[in-house]
């Protein structure tokens, strides 16, 4: 117990990092968000009144002190382009990417158990591990650049976008999903391998074979449990290549979530846009990071022993 | 050990004539002079691989891209590398104290945001290009390598020969620097060149996000993304520079797939 708090309290320290970061890089800067805000053509009294009204115009200690206080009410500030509420525009961005990643992580997890148990059943079957090579070293990218000339040029079956649109469903979403979750199966299936081959020498599961136990009975009970852990540290490890590889696959297929938001918050100079991004990753993954630790002692004995002892 | 190990060395060396010689070569094709008469001409005998929407030869291109793209990962790798050994060494050595804590906190700070994201907004504030860009992955592309040394460090540390020298009077920092150090350079470096495929995998996504190398200046990320949009006209625009992505990727991984197994470092 005292432990997580400690491990709260550690995840929120880097959170403050994240924030002071992103906040000395967007405001030490060049540029000046009244300026672009009002264009070049504004008069300079104009330009100070909104300096003001903005609180550049104050030291930067107490720019951050303000800034803090403002993110503790979940306020991201507005957009310096056309003053939407950063906040309501990320989440609902957000929440697309989310249900890609989401999706993508579905297929991965489900495609990579069914490998899984084919490798346990089959462990030195050529096609399986030559294709998870393979997986590994293909960028996300380029699977998504041959899917899309492949569905979209010469196999025009699956709709490969229109996402976001009015009669949209989550049917739009499989292909690029799939396409996310290809380096992740890949990735996870290898590892998976390594890990069972490790504990198949162990005295216990040679034991639970001597038994009479089932192959079947033998990979669940005996085998899973002892590489869940890892397992599962793999997979937290994943997760943001998965999101990084979402926002290029959204770029790619055109679909409205944080990938094609970064490019124009880029292209526009949208600082308060791209801050928000930041920090809301950050979020995210500090809360994964201190959510998986949290599992990772739920599921193993072996951590809870060793943390006390 | 590392000055032995000769395979490595032709490796390394390898890594960084192999991108100044590709350089040079695309240089000499002219990767830039523009014939519109010629555009969008399919993969032929005059030109290999086709030409652009300018009319540009997309073999010359390429080739300098590939040879761009790799010089700059070698800069990109040669800071991380640096920073990765002092960093991830002192950590190591004064495991549990300040120095290490404060390093380690930096390393799960970074750790916290996608590596891309951090490149992003960097570039979104400052001036975009190639060579920056890598400067700045290789700011912060240390921090898994310098975690592998920092790990080492604390193994080595606590095995006997080195008691056996403390015994013998060295001073810490001769036991760091002569006896600790090399002994964790090999993992360390393993580590790295495992990065590289990532690293141009990040040149290409800093190329969707338009940060990546400015035009007309080609790299493979760029024509990637410049080819994408002009899939329905031309398929070998994107997919050219995507296939030849694919097989330097691939040889540089099996290339060090094969050292590491060399070595008793390998995954």
């Amino acid at each position: 117990m005292r432990q997580l708090l400690l491990s709260a309290l550690y995840g929120a320290s880097l959170l403050l990092g994240v924030i002071t970061l992103t906040f000395l890089l967007f405001n030490v800067a060049p540029g000046d968000p009244a300026r672009v805000m009002l264009g070049p053509n504004a008069s300079e009294d104009a330009v100070q009144l909104l300096r003001a009204e903005l609180g550049t115009d104050r030291p930067v200690w107490e720019q951050l002190q303000h800034h803090l206080v403002r993110l503790l009410r979940l306020d991201l500030g507005r957009s310096i382009i056309d003053g939407r509420l950063v906040s309501v525009e990320i989440i609902n961005k957000f929440r697309t990417t989310l249900t890609l990643g989401g999706l993508a992580l579905l297929i991965a997890f489900c495609l990579s158990y069914i490998l899984n148990l084919f490798v346990f059943y089959l462990p030195n079957f050529s096609p399986v591990l030559a294709l998870t090579k393979i997986g590994v070293i293909t960028p996300t990218f380029f699977s998504g650049v041959i899917v899309a000339l492949l569905f979209g040029i010469f196999l025009p079956i699956v709709p490969l976008t229109g996402y976001g649109s009015t009669e949209s469903s989550w049917i739009h979403l499989m292909l690029p999903a799939s396409v996310v979750a290809l380096y992740p199966i890949a990735v996870m299936t290898s590892i998976f391998r390594e890990k069972i081959q490790e504990t198949l020498g162990r005295d216990y599961a040679r034991s639970a074979f001597s038994l009479g136990f089932s192959r079947l009975y033998v990979f669940h009970v005996t085998l899973l449990p002892s590489v869940a852990v890892s397992l599962l540290a793999g997979w937290v490890n994943l997760l943001s290549t998965i999101f990084v590889a979402s926002f290029i696959i959204e770029v790619i297929f055109s679909i409205p979530g944080v990938g094609p938001l970064l490019i124009s918050a880029i292209q526009q100079k949208d600082f308060p846009v791209l801050q928000g991004i930041v920090i809301l990753n950050a979020c995210f993954f500090v809360l994964l990071n201190w959510m998986s630790e949290f599992l990772f002692r739920l599921i193993d004995p072996r951590i809870r022993h060793y943390a006390k002892a | 050990m590392l000055r032995h190990n000769l395979t490595l060395w032709i490796f390394l060396l390898l890594l960084i004539i192999v991108p100044y010689g590709l350089l040079m070569l695309g240089e000499a094709l002219e990767p830039y002079s523009i014939d519109t008469a010629l555009a969008h001409q399919p993969p032929s005998t005059e030109f290999p691989f086709g030409t652009d929407a300018l009319g540009r030869d997309m073999f010359a291109r390429i080739i300098y891209a590939t040879g761009l793209s790799l010089s700059v990962t070698a800069q990109a790798l040669f800071i991380a590398f640096a920073l990765a050994v002092i960093l991830g060494g002192i950590a190591g050595y004064m495991h549990n104290r300040l120095p290490d804590q404060i390093i380690s906190w930096v390393i799960a700070l970074i750790y916290i945001v996608p590596f891309i994201l951090f490149v992003v907004a960097v570039f979104a504030v400052f001036e975009p290009g190639i060579e920056r860009a890598y400067i700045a992955i290789g700011c912060l592309g240390w921090v898994a390598p310098a975690r592998l040394i920092r790990a080492e460090v604390i193994q080595i540390r606590t095995s006997l020969f080195v008691v056996a020298e403390k015994a013998f009077g060295y001073s810490e920092r001769q036991i760091l620097f002569r006896s600790i150090i090399p002994l964790s350079l090999m993992p360390a470096l393993l580590s790295l060149l495992y990065f590289i495929p990532e690293l141009i995998g990040v040149e290409v996504g800093l190329s969707f996000f338009g940060l990546g190398a400015q035009p007309p200046t080609p790299s493979l990320g760029r024509l990637i993304y410049e080819g994408l949009s002009q899939i329905y006209t031309g398929w070998w625009l994107p997919l050219i520079p995507s296939g030849v992505l694919l097989i330097v990727v691939s040889t540089i991984y099996a290339a060090t797939h094969k050292l590491g197994k060399a070595t008793r470092y390998g995954r």
